[in-house]
């Protein structure tokens, strides 16, 4: 190129400023736009995949019904392409904090797989100190340092010590979106997880183990191609998967049998003692008995032999007696005798006394005589009286002896009844003890009989073996990343052909506006080529500028700005933003494709053209009535200008056809986005007033019996807060037509219809008429229906926290904004499950302050009937929370629709000046003010915006349907509401930028000099 | 008193560094009802004075006065309204609006003038009743001509500025449009000022201005104008 004409080139730019601006600018809206929501997917799965290989995050998670082994993880490590299996301990327990009890799950920790970062606080040091989520600890107003108790609700111990200091905050890779999972234990759903240190575990067997698979981490997760992968060394891991499922039921059962076997023998060994001390009981009871037979009997021997012998010894006394009384009657005989013999002598002495000299030897021994019978009388007597004595004595003797052997016998006896007595409690008690060792011996039986059935129903172990999609926050994650791709499909399309239109007309304008240059410089003898590079570098150089503008601030903006957004829902940090050099590529060369495409063509057409028709200018586009003028009725109504406008407009048919285009491609973007932000303010209104109609979901603890729970919720009915109260139950549940795509949702399960109805409305989408629940069929909400593909009507599978999979037919898809719902009756759910029960009570209170909100919440809690309460007004903040975020995007639509419109308004308005500048000039010479040679021009501008605006209007209605379905999120159903002041904000948006230009035209217009205008030649 | 004063009018241009003077002191009178005509060669700043004097301009230094109203002291808006209300002007190249008729561009001026004449009636005056239905396009340059200064007289101007008005149109046709412009001066007592290069023209002038570098150096009163049907060239 002639150095000439590169100086002329760079002159004509800077002459040109304003068109040259426009044109980067229009470049840079449409590349930035586009790159910049191109670019975003790719760097959200960038972020993502960085952040899971930062915290080496597993490739493959395996879940076994039966637990994990170290043999498990050893052959899983022989397949070539596992790096290395982790195994992990995890359970669920319920905490209680502030009253209330939470779910949390708890990991074992391991440094080495999905890896946490720590918050805030210290690893832990001891075993019995824990890490908890962040919000664990100001949702429950605890503190590091504090104490919990972890409960896992079930007879089996699974830690050493449940009480545990919490040592420090975590995030945990694992769990990047809200979702906590499901549980059986409480309400059904997990609230938070935390880590626990190994040593505190005292379970066998892994939960679950962690794979790494060998070079995934070069792969991005979230492409086809890591998916692939990763589904080979699945294949793999399934080879073995059977062999080792085996291997744990095995072992397992043999444990088990063993068990059983020992349990047998040792109630065999148990029995066999308790049947030898049975016999040595009854022998040593016989003993007794025995013993007591033998001393009755002794007893009786001993009775008569005494008896006996007392009355010998009676009859001898009585022989005494008698022999007593004989002598004592011979005695008085003899006394008797002596006494008439003494009296005899004492006569034949009273003889002899007369004569006493004479006689005194015969006195003398007749003296002698009665002294000798009356001492022998007296010693008669005395042995009488002795013998009496004797007699006496011998008969107190008796009756001492009768007595002493009286009572001899009677403590004998009494001895002989206790002895009797104990030995007959010793049969009792030996009775008892054989009734009770009976008894236990059954009870033992039964529990092995009880084991070795449980044995035989211990199922072959089953093996889950899961990718990161099974996680819940990656897949909705992806998902949502693809919800932004699918928004990039349309968005930058829109702001990419505003773009190119309106550069096109710019540069078509240029090269028409120096037909008498090129006219010149082919005089000169210049080649085509030559002249055309002029126009080419100066289109290149506005698009590569405004193109890497635009990149450059697209790949930072508007990635940065989504991310905002999707930040306040998934915990991920550090975001990537990358040079998408692919989109930068695509953009820049798609723009300047388009625009140098368009400057060529026109400059083809001026080039074929002889010099001479080139120095002439072009000739204006011919005057020419239009249609309306013969329509002579209408016509004639507009007053000159009107007829003017009218006139002009349809003479720059290109200009109004892009004006038009233009303003309503801006304004459907613009209207869009309200409609967007319609559709998600609208969300809880609709979701919390007019199909939740309750105030509060209570979540009862499950121990509750059905009189505790009627008496429960007889006393929140008293309250005067409360208007009503309805009872169902809630599960978490898994719901799939196709296994491969299933879908959690919560299960509600109606104790009452009629009451049922009171707090959740039931109604079509469409129709917005009411649906009924019965007892054959389930319902369930349309966006569930929509993401596991089922019409009403069809069947589908239920599967339960335990796993227990049901079959239900669909009888109604109701309207749902918020989650996904499966609505049943108790009847259904008590023929598909059995034993239905309440865990859930909802309230529809009277109107509350926030206060008297918690007052009643609180009142409710202290009961200690309550797992837990949900307000209404809870739940809203928290969506509130994610929803704010879509505003974003909303705010950034706005804007950059906001930006278009003005790029386009202004771009057509100086190409219309420039264009009309003869016209312009001419008006202005004939005196026409300021206002009225603006007037003259806007308002045609002002009639092509008003057409673009109402075409915008029903543009973006459309526009704004499509946008939502595909950006919606998985749990999200939008309605697709625009409000009438969506409506109007849209168009005064689109009026204000409108305006804006008009004032710059107006301040333009002022400019136009009229003696230059018109000096050249026409 | 002269009904049009130009007094020491100077009228530089600033092109960057070069500053160059398009009329060094000027001086003229015209008096109302006169048809003038200006001559002289190429850069001579017959235009600048013609464009100054229809407000198109503003000037350096002087005065230019008009009806004794100071137009060079004139506000924007008061300039606007004095092109408006008192001013016609005739361009070489017509400059009529492509995208309307004859008749419609003779109505875009007289919606905005007070006492505007009836634009069919001037239509007809310059001969044009049976085209005046007329794109500029569907006329002959001649006739464009005669619509342009239809257009301006329509507005019923105090001063006619016409800048070379046959200069794009062949003899007989350039004829025609100088007698048109003849009788509009002595029937309707108009001023016209007309700007020419052809010396030929100036028997037909009550007043001939001859300027040359910037200046009017000869100012010519012509007690016995010819009618143009007379002069030959």
């Amino acid at each position: 190129m002639k150095k000439a004409l590169l100086k002329d080139t760079f002159k004509e730019i800077a002459n040109t400023k304003k068109r040259f601006i426009s044109i980067i600018l229009m470049a840079f809206l449409g590349v930035g736009f586009f790159a910049g929501i191109k670019a975003t997917s790719p760097d959200m799965q960038k972020t993502l995949d960085n952040y899971y290989d930062q915290n080496n995050v597993y490739d493959i998670e395996i879940i076994s019904t039966l637990g994990l082994t170290d043999e498990d993880i050893e052959s899983l490590e022989k397949i070539d392409e596992v790096e290395k299996a982790y195994g992990i301990y995890s359970v669920d327990v319920a905490i209680e904090a502030n009253g209330e009890e939470v779910i949390s799950k708890v990991y074992s920790i391991d440094e080495n797989i999905n890896k946490t970062i720590l918050i805030s606080g210290d690893m832990p040091q001891n075993y019995n100190e824990c890490l908890v989520e962040e919000k664990f600890l100001t949702n429950n107003n605890l503190e590091i340092g504090d104490y919990i108790e972890l409960d896992t609700k079930s007879d089996e111990e699974f830690f050493k010590d449940n009480k545990v200091k919490i040592v420090g905050t975590v995030e945990s890779p694992l769990y990047i979106s809200r979702t906590r999972g499901s549980t059986k234990l409480g309400s059904g759903t997990i609230d938070y997880y935390m880590y626990i240190s190994k040593e505190n575990i005292t379970s066998e067997a892994y939960t679950e183990i962690y794979i790494t698979v060998k070079n995934a981490k070069e792969l991005n997760s979230c492409e086809d191609e890591y998916e692939d992968y990763i589904s080979e060394v699945k294949n793999k891991i399934e080879q073995i998967k059977e062999e080792r499922e085996q291997a744990r039921y095995n072992s397992i059962v043999s444990e088990a049998q063993s068990k059983i076997d020992e349990a047998k023998e040792e109630l065999n060994a148990q029995k066999e003692d308790a049947q030898q001390q049975i016999y040595e009981a009854e022998v040593e009871l016989q003993n007794a008995k025995n013993q007591i037979d033998v001393g009755k009997s002794n007893l009786s021997n001993q009775k008569t032999a005494t008896y006996k012998q007392l009355e010998e010894s009676k009859s001898q006394l009585e022989l005494q007696k008698q022999n007593l009384e004989q002598s004592k009657q011979e005695f008085q005989q003899k006394e008797k005798e002596a006494i008439d013999q003494i009296a005899n002598l004492n006569e034949q002495l009273n003889i002899l006394k007369e004569d006493e000299e004479l006689n005194a030897e015969q006195i003398k021994q007749l003296e002698s005589s009665i002294a000798y019978i009356q001492s022998e009388l007296d010693s008669a007597k005395a042995m009488i009286t002795q013998g009496e004595n004797e007699i006496t004595n011998g008969e107190q003797q008796l009756e001492l002896a009768t007595q002493t052997a009286n009572s001899e016998f009677a403590n004998a006896q009494a001895k002989i009844n206790s002895a009797e007595s104990e030995y007959n409690e010793g049969v009792a008690t030996l009775e008892n003890k054989k009734q009770e060792l009976n008894e236990k011996i059954q009870e033992a039986e039964e529990k092995i009989a009880e084991a070795e059935n449980d044995v035989k129903l211990i199922e072959t172990a089953k093996w889950y073996i899961l990718e990161r999609f099974s996680n819940s926050g990656f897949s909705s994650f992806v998902q949502d990343t693809q919800s932004v791709a699918n928004l990039g499909k349309v968005f930058p399309i829109v702001f990419f052909v505003i773009a190119i239109l309106i550069s096109l007309t710019s540069m078509t304008r240029m090269v028409e506006e120096q037909r008498g240059e090129i006219g010149t410089l082919k005089t000169l003898g210049y080649t085509g080529l030559q002249i055309a590079n002029k126009y080419i570098i100066y289109a290149v150089l506005a698009c590569v500028i405004g193109g890497f503008i635009g990149v450059g601030v697209g790949f930072v903006l508007i990635p940065k700005v989504i991310w905002r957004m999707y930040s306040l829902m998934y915990k991920i940090p550090n975001f990537v933003i990358e040079f998408n050099f692919y989109y930068a590529f695509i953009g820049i060369c798609a723009i300047t494709a388009c625009i140098l495409g368009a400057t060529i063509a026109s400059i083809k057409k001026e080039i074929k053209q002889t010099p001479a028709v080139l120095m002439r200018p072009k000739p204006p586009t011919l005057g020419k009535r239009v249609l309306l003028e013969n329509i002579r009725f209408i016509w004639e109504r507009l007053n000159f200008i009107q007829k003017i406008t009218v006139r002009n407009m349809f003479r720059y048919k290109k200009r109004f056809l892009l004006t038009v285009i233009g303003i309503l491609g801006s304004t459907s973007l613009i209207l869009t986005g309200f409609g967007l932000r319609d559709s998600i303010t609208s969300l809880i209104p609709e979701q919390y007033g007019n199909i939740f109609k309750y105030d509060m979901m209570i979540t009862i603890k499950s121990e509750l019996t059905e009189e505790e729970l009627a008496k429960f919720r007889s006393d929140i009915e008293d309250k005067s807060e409360v208007e009503k109260t309805v009872e169902v139950c809630i599960q978490s549940m898994e719901i799939y037509k196709d296994i491969s795509n299933y879908e959690s949702a919560e299960l509600v399960v109606a104790e009452n219809i009629e009451d049922f109805y009171s707090v959740i409305e039931l109604k079509d989408k469409k129709t917005k008429e009411k649906i009924e629940l019965n007892n054959n069929e389930i319902i369930i909400t349309d966006k569930l229906s929509e993401l596991i593909n089922v019409k009403s009507g069809e069947e589908v599978i239920l599967r339960n926290s335990d796993g227990e999979e049901v079959k239900a037919t669909i009888g109604a898809i109701t309207k749902n904004n918020i989650n996904h719902y499966i609505y049943m009756t108790k009847d259904l759910y008590n023929n598909l499950y059995g034993n239905y029960e309440t865990n859930v009570i909802y309230t529809k209170n009277i109107e509350l302050t926030e206060e008297q909100e918690n007052n009643l919440a609180k009142q409710i809690m202290d009961t200690g009937c309550v797992a837990g309460i949900t307000t209404t007004s809870n739940a809203k903040s928290i969506v509130d929370d994610m929803i704010s975020a879509l505003n974003y995007v909303v705010i950034v639509l706005i804007t950059s629709s906001g930006l278009l419109a003005f790029a386009v308004l202004y771009n057509l308005a100086n190409v219309n000046i420039s264009e009309r500048i003869r016209e312009l000039a001419t008006i202005k010479v004939l005196g026409f003010y300021d206002k009225e040679v603006y007037d003259y021009l806007n308002r045609e501008t002002i009639i092509l915006t008003i057409v673009g605006i109402i075409l915008g209007l029903v543009g973006g209605y459309f526009l704004s349907y499509f946008i939502m379905g595909t950006c919606e999120v998985q749990t999200i159903r939008f309605d697709k509401v625009i409000t009438i002041p969506s409506y109007i904000y849209a168009t005064l948006i689109t009026i204000a930028f409108t305006f804006i230009v008009n004032i710059s035209t107006y301040f333009n217009l002022k400019k136009i000099k009229m003696i230059e205008s018109l000096k050249s030649v026409e | 008193m002269p009904y049009i004063e130009f007094k020491n009018v100077i009228k530089q241009y600033r092109m960057g560094e070069v500053t160059i003077t398009a009329l060094n002191k000027t001086n003229f009178k015209i008096d109302k009802g006169e048809l003038v005509v200006i001559v002289g060669p190429s850069g001579a700043g017959k235009t600048t004075a013609l464009n100054l004097l229809g407000g198109m301009d503003s000037l350096t230094s002087g005065q230019i006065i008009v009806d004794g109203k100071e137009i060079s002291k004139l506000k924007n808006k008061d300039i606007i309204k004095y092109r408006r209300e008192d001013i016609g002007f005739v361009f070489q190249f017509y400059n009529l609006v492509q995208n309307l008729t004859a008749l419609e561009n003779v109505e875009l001026a007289t919606q905005i003038c007070k006492d505007s004449l009836n634009p069919k009636e001037v239509l007809e005056k310059v001969g044009l009743k049976e085209r005046m239905n007329n794109f500029p396009s569907q006329l002959s340059g001649g006739e464009q001509q005669r619509v342009a200064i239809a257009r301006a007289i329509a507005k019923n101007p105090k001063l006619l500025l016409c800048d070379e008005p046959t200069g794009a149109l062949d003899y007989k046709t350039g004829k025609q449009i100088l007698k048109l412009l003849q009788n509009t001066s002595k029937k309707e007592n108009m001023t016209v000022v007309i700007i020419t290069h052809n010396q030929a023209l100036t028997p037909m002038a009550d007043k001939i201005i001859h300027f040359k570098n910037g200046t009017a150096y000869n100012i010519i009163e012509n007690q016995n104008p010819v009618s143009i049907d007379d002069i030959e060239w």
